[in-house]
């Protein structure tokens, strides 16, 4: 994109130099003279040639003079339309902002480019602009356009944190959600048949689907419990970011982010997995695999697989001595869970909280905090990622107490959605 | 065996779980509730997945299968090619299928596992290639020099076993490249057809697959009336092929309605909401 500016703005102040500099050498140099020779009257020589007149009585003059005048204002014309093409043609916020860096000495450019500026932000300003609130989205980005003299999109582009800051500023967020607002949650459980439990979480676009498999192993010797093994796939399919290929960093961190929780708030009761003490236990497979990815992968990773375990029915199994097999029956069980823990997690910029990410403010937080509330409002498991939380000690208990406040106010929320 | 420690591992070895009354049993025969040339309804949802130029979500009978299109892109340090490169990958999420699919086996183990299943099933990268070969004819390559366009396919659960999986996934992924603007020369649709005791089922379930003498998934542009790409398993004589292709180029045709309409629908909403 920067190539194109800079190619074309440059080319134009060169183009623009050399023609105003010919056209001036010529029209004070040569232009009487030619104008001369091509509409002024022609006399008859004695010896017989037709020549132009060569002196010019002083009508003829001003005729001259005149009529060059007026072929270098249509020539200035012509400039300008073309160059008003061009503008067109190529890419107008990225000219503007190459324009603007260079200050533009060329006057007549200026004068382009304003009219330019001036049409786009006429077209980008929504109409009816006086009767939005003054703290909405859309009047922001007519703001922005005032400041900056460019569009919103490329402003993003080339400076994401000035723009996101611009926002948060004003306590607002990019998709006009309040700063401790979730988006439109959706759970969606009991899709898949193949799976033995099944949950579909939507978190505004981030789509997570989590399977449960259940097969059976030999138990631990030291412990008599089944395993629960959590893995998440964070599939190409999902977000440009993502490659294909074994598990990222972003998708290990997050399977483990998942098995520590799952294992430190004693959400499972694995002693319950046991199908013949010493002989067979359960082993749920929790797949998580991402549909659409566009931020706070952790929440909603962690939502769908308590959905799909609570989702879950074991079948009852016995243990056939004789052939050394689990052999099912009809009847089924609940997966044996404790209780229900619901995560939300926050951003931090500039000492502000902000719930639940987008993809977008997520490349840009601080930092990151993460609370996992379980029955009755307790908290059953807090972290942190990245820079320090708050300047002073009172600062971070601020928002440490304001992060748990609203997390104990998506519970309620949440826990309405699983069933 | 089947350690990575990319991945939270399990024990290292499982067994699946034998049930006393065969699941199966109760699904033999549910051809009853539908004719022999008659498809299982079919859902598409266009644009679902936000980041992607182009998208698709499908669901035939329980089928569930995601496709997303990333691209035209340039290739970076590659060699001049006048024609653009299609990648299709397609991946099975474990819980997929009935016996579980395990990521760290795919490609290797896999298919050593699912032969008690069904022994017409293969891994993801065969299946991948017989779509590119479908999806080929449908795309204007020449038109994206030097670019490479990605097909990102995930099954989310199978209900048609291969020949009829690698027809939905074509059908989807055809539709998600037309939903990100790609230029195209038609709709891909493709479709599974099993023979079995002289009958022809279109649209196979998984029971009916393993039951057939033979089956077939036959790729169309149904607007051209041009057959993109045939893989066939089991042996038909010529009558019974020629029969197959026509049942198939009828049904086809119905399926590229579909794609039609949910096309026009999608263009339609994101035209009011703009």
């Amino acid at each position: 994109m920067s190539d194109v500016a800079e190619l074309s703005s440059v080319d134009y102040f060169a183009y623009a130099v050399a023609t105003w500099a010919t056209g001036t050498a010529v029209s004070l140099l040569g232009f009487p003279r030619l104008i001369t020779t091509l509409l002024l009257p022609y006399e008859k020589h004695a010896n017989g040639e037709v020549l132009p007149k060569t002196e010019l009585n002083g009508f003829e003059k001003f005729l001259a003079t005149q009529s060059s005048i007026a072929l270098l204002a249509a020539a200035y014309l012509l400039l300008q339309l073309v160059d008003w093409l061009t503008v067109v043609n190529a890419d107008p916020p990225a000219i503007a902002i190459q324009a603007s860096k260079r200050g533009i000495r060329n006057h007549r450019t200026r004068r382009v480019f304003r009219s330019q500026l001036l049409r786009r932000q006429r077209d980008a300003r929504p109409a009816g602009q006086g009767a939005l609130h003054p703290n909405s989205a859309a009047e922001l980005v007519g703001r922005i356009h005032q400041k900056t003299q460019m569009d919103a999109a490329t402003y993003r582009r080339l400076r994401p944190r000035e723009y996101l800051n611009r926002y948060l500023d004003s306590d607002v967020r990019v998709d006009g959600r309040a700063l401790l607002d979730f988006r439109s949650t959706a759970v969606n459980q009991g899709s898949i048949d193949t799976a033995n439990g099944s949950a579909v979480v939507r978190l505004g676009n981030t789509t997570m689907v989590a399977g449960i498999k259940l097969k059976t192993a030999l138990p631990d010797p030291s412990r008599e419990a089944g395993y629960v093994v959590p893995n998440v796939d964070l599939n190409p399919l999902a977000n440009a970011k993502f490659k294909s290929g074994p598990p990222s960093d972003d998708a290990q961190f997050l399977s483990s982010r998942l098995n520590d929780i799952l294992l430190s708030t004693a959400v499972i009761d694995h002693t319950r997995l046991v199908i013949e003490p010493r002989k067979a236990v359960w082993v749920a497979y929790v797949d998580v695999t991402c549909i659409n990815y566009d931020g706070n992968g952790f929440d909603a990773a962690l939502l769908a697989v308590i959905a799909a375990l609570k989702n879950t029915q074991i079948p009852q199994a016995t243990y056939d001595f004789d052939h050394d097999k689990v052999v099912a029956g009809d009847s089924t069980t609940p997966f044996p869970l404790n209780k229900l823990i619901v995560p939300s997690s926050f951003g931090l910029f500039g000492g502000k909280l902000v719930a639940d990410l987008t993809d977008f403010e997520q490349s840009l937080s601080e930092a990151q905090v993460t609370v996992v509330i379980t029955d009755k409002g307790s908290i059953a498991h807090m972290s942190s990622q990245g820079h320090s939380l708050g300047s002073s000690i009172d600062d971070s208990t601020q928002l440490i107490a304001s992060a748990i406040n609203t997390a104990k106010e998506r519970y309620t929320t949440i826990s309405k959605l699983i069933s | 065996m089947n350690f990575d420690r990319r991945r939270v591992n399990g024990p290292e070895s499982t067994h699946e779980v034998f049930y006393e009354k065969k699941q199966s049993d109760n699904v033999q025969n549910k051809r009853l509730s539908r004719k022999d040339d008659e498809l299982r309804p079919i859902f598409l949802k266009p644009g679902l997945i936000s980041s992607a130029s182009g998208s698709c979500y499908m669901e035939c009978g329980s089928s569930k299968i995601a496709c997303a299109v990333y691209g035209p892109k340039q290739i970076k340090n590659a060699p001049y090619s006048s024609t653009g490169k299609l990648n299709v990958e397609i991946k099975h999420s474990p819980f997929s299928s009935v016996i579980r699919r395990d990521p760290v086996k795919v490609g290797d183990g896999c298919n050593q596992t699912l032969a008690n299943a069904s022994s017409k099933e293969l891994d993801a990268t065969h299946l991948s290639n017989q779509v590119t070969q479908a999806l080929l004819p449908s795309l204007r390559l020449d038109k994206y020099e030097k670019m490479q366009i990605d097909v990102f396919v995930t099954i989310i659960q199978d209900d048609s076993l291969d020949f009829g999986l690698m027809g939905n996934i074509t059908t989807a992924a055809g539709t998600a490249l037309a939903s990100a603007g790609l230029e195209m020369n038609g709709l891909v649709a493709g479709l599974a057809v099993a023979l079995q005791a002289d009958k022809l089922l279109l649209d196979p379930t998984p029971a009916e697959v393993r039951n057939s003498q033979a089956i077939m998934t036959v790729c169309t542009l149904p607007a051209l009336t041009q057959i993109t790409h045939i893989w066939q398993a089991g042996t038909l004589d010529l009558s019974t092929y020629k029969q197959a292709l026509s049942v198939v180029e009828s049904a086809s045709r119905n399926i590229h309605t579909v794609i039609a309409k949910t096309l026009m629908n999608e263009s339609n909403e994101s035209d009011v909401s703009t």
